[in-house]
């Protein structure tokens, strides 16, 4: 039960205000012992809900949230999120569905770059680019 | 290093869509089988062998 529970908690925060909680947070919102929402991230990211910070019991990813800083910075649904790629960026006004203003660069000439979401469609245009084939997202989905 | 994939914009919005559409705040939410991951990149045109898991 708590793995589920872990997940709608990370998510209705995430969708709520934009940022990923810690797992001290958590804890409190259910109720639980750290310990018990750390074990939980650990499943969630066995099962690839869930990306962990290196030599942290913390989250990194909720995809498509990011937990630090990224070059995908999301207005969306009255929150300020940041996605971890450009599908993920798109990916949040498609989880809120709400409009969305998307801060981002070209990943080729580093032209800055503003995207709009509105009324479920995007209202620019230009191609997003994916490194690796599908097979390889998890065998270092950072870098994916 | 493969050279990768690049999709249109529109193509990645609905790949988003289609992908983070449904509330994982849900209990019931689960993540997609291999196989509707297969039919929900064919409905979207995505059948290279790059899309292939």
């Amino acid at each position: 039960m708590i793995d589920s529970d872990v997940r709608r908690v990370v998510y209705e925060t995430a969708m709520r205000c934009g940022r990923i909680p810690l797992a001290e947070e958590i804890a409190s919102e259910l109720s639980a012992d750290r310990g018990e929402v750390v074990a939980a991230f650990g499943r969630l990211a066995d099962a690839h809900i869930l990306v962990l910070q290196r030599d942290r019991d913390e989250i990194l990813m909720a995809i498509p949230f990011s937990a630090v800083p990224t070059p995908f910075l999301v207005e969306s649904g009255g929150v300020r999120a940041y996605a971890n790629c450009m599908w993920d960026a798109l990916g949040i006004p498609a989880m809120l569905h709400a409009d969305a203003t998307i801060a981002t660069s070209c990943h080729d000439c580093g032209t800055a770059a503003t995207l709009v979401v509105e009324d479920e469609q995007v209202r620019d245009s230009g191609f997003v680019h994916f490194a690796l084939p599908v097979k390889q997202w998890w065998n270092n989905v950072v870098f994916t | 290093m493969t050279r990768g994939d690049a999709l249109p914009l529109e193509q990645c919005w609905r790949l988003a869509q289609a992908w983070y559409g449904t509330p994982r705040t849900d209990p019931e939410w689960r993540r997609r089988t291999p196989q509707e991951t297969r039919d929900l990149f064919a409905a979207l045109g995505l059948t290279s062998e790059f899309w292939a898991i």
